[in-house]
């Protein structure tokens, strides 16, 4: 039955993308998003949504009429987006022979590079900024509120366990936590009621479907990007309440299978699990050493041939005590899961990639207090890409999730908004001086 | 419940392109259900105001 409604929602989507240029990008991250494939289990279960309006995309780029369209002019972060698919593509040239995922991982790292790469040319207006916002909530909270609500619906009896696309339940949970700030920043920047209710039922689904996830790293994302919010709020008090409040909700109603397994974040080092995770960077920095311009190829590390070539390799953390093991394993951080796969380079332009959306708000933030109210609404959008992106760096420590499309949108969305406050800075104030 | 949320996401993008369709043809001015807010006291953002100038020519 879902597949035929989405069927025949697909020939709504389809007349709507060959409408506008802008459509059929928004369609384009939402299927990335919300990855809807693996929500079917019938005939369109295997259909290429994403594929499909990726091509629609690039044809209305190239033949349609949109006034609100600017030409491609590269800015500081596509640069950075075309140097790391360049070192993509040498990590793929000279993988290891043992990487036998890399063509799969460099193929959808240059997929997610290029809806990056393409995004200022699109999203060049307020309304369109806000219609990519609302396009990303909706991709990354409809896995939050699904989960969420059979977690709620269970009692807490149901266990999160995430969907194949994303990876295990603590890839899961970095996801929703993600979602939670564009929640927050649609329900302030709303008019229509209904969707500020959506949006409340939504983050109170999404806190159910971290918890249910039991995944520690989630939780500690939460808090940390909930306290990022609060902190850059313009409501500091009206946010500590929310925050203790949801806290004091979330010790008294979460399962006591939850509290006992996030009683054991004080004791990780003590943990077979976190301790396996060292082996496992340990063997990424022995490839990154033996490989620092190209590293091993992607997910070379998981693979047994490669994990035994480079176990015993001299590597960074030589000098800490891990497990030995010599079965092949995922890196468990996206930093070492970068540095192993394209080496010391790849690494560089990562870390770069990452610290630009924080350059990038305490830019939009300057720029829009000295502008006035104008440009609240922008400065509030930093605000949220900036808490999206530290619950990012937290829950990336301990996670091999560097090759998230979302993570690269946000990025790009970041400096998307950078470009329109400049340009509306630029066209000259309107409240205050600069 | 899953089929629900499911429906309700494809309904709610659904409904955002057909009025970013609808603000493309010069037949709404915003974004229907998914509106926003504009700040007390804004002045409109000059893109809004230049297409503002040009619908009142």
């Amino acid at each position: 039955m879902r597949d035929l409604v989405m069927a025949v929602a697909m020939l709504g989507f389809v007349y709507l993308a060959f409408s506008s240029s802008l459509v059929a990008y928004l369609l384009w991250g939402w299927t990335a998003f919300v990855a809807i494939n693996f929500y079917l289990y019938g005939f369109m279960a295997s259909f290429q949504f994403n594929m499909l309006f990726a091509v629609v995309s690039l044809a209305m780029l190239a033949l349609s009429k949109d006034p609100d369209k600017q030409p491609f002019s590269p800015n500081r972060v596509s640069i950075l987006f075309m140097l790391f698919a360049v070192q993509a593509t040498l990590t793929f040239v000279f993988a290891l022979e043992g990487s036998i995922q890399s063509y799969f991982f460099w193929t959808l790292i240059l997929k997610v590079l290029l809806f990056g790469i393409l995004m200022p040319m699109i999203i060049t207006t307020r309304v369109r900024i806000y219609a990519m916002v609302v396009t990303l909530t909706l991709g990354l909270a409809m896995h939050g509120v699904v989960e969420g609500g059979k977690f709620i619906n269970s009692g807490g009896g149901h266990h999160v366990i995430g969907l194949p696309k994303f990876g295990d339940n603590n890839h899961f949970a970095l996801l929703v936590v993600m979602g939670m700030p564009l929640l927050i920043y649609m329900f302030q920047h709303s008019v229509s009621k209904l969707v500020k209710l959506g949006t409340v039922f939504g983050l109170i689904f999404s806190v159910a479907a971290v918890i249910g996830t039991h995944s520690r790293g989630g939780l500690l994302s939460m808090m940390l990007a909930g306290g990022w919010l609060v902190w850059s709020s313009r409501r500091k008090a009206v946010g500590i309440a929310a925050l203790i409040a949801g806290a004091v909700i979330i010790v008294a109603t979460a399962p006591e299978s939850w509290s006992e397994r996030m009683n054991t974040i004080k004791t990780a080092e003590e943990d077979s699990s976190f301790m396996g995770r060292v082996e496992a960077w340990k063997v990424s920095t022995a490839i990154a050493l033996a490989r620092p311009l190209t590293g091993g190829g992607f997910h070379g590390v998981e693979h047994r041939s490669v994990w035994v070539e480079y176990r015993d390799a001299p590597s960074l953390l030589s000098g800490v005590e891990t497990p030995y093991t010599l079965a092949g394993r995922a890196a468990h951080s996206a930093y070492f899961e970068v540095l192993g796969d394209t080496g010391f380079v790849g690494l560089l332009l990562f870390l770069i990639i990452l610290l630009m959306p924080f350059l990038a708000r305490n830019e939009i933030r300057r720029l829009s207090k000295a502008y006035g109210p104008g440009l609240i609404w922008a400065s509030d959008l930093a605000d949220t890409l900036s808490a999206v992106m530290f619950a990012y760096v937290v829950g990336a420590a301990a996670l091999s999730v560097a090759y998230f499309e979302a993570l690269y949108a946000i990025v790009m969305l970041m400096e998307t908004l950078r470009q329109y406050v400049l340009r509306t800075v630029a066209a000259g104030p309107s409240g205050g001086a600069l | 419940m899953e089929a629900i949320i499911m429906l309700a996401d494809i309904l709610c993008m659904l409904a955002l392109c057909f009025s970013l369709v609808r603000i493309a043809r010069g037949r709404a001015q915003d974004l229907g259900i998914f509106k926003y807010k504009l700040e007390e006291g804004k002045q409109p953002a000059p893109e809004e105001a230049a297409r503002k100038e040009r619908e009142r020519a």
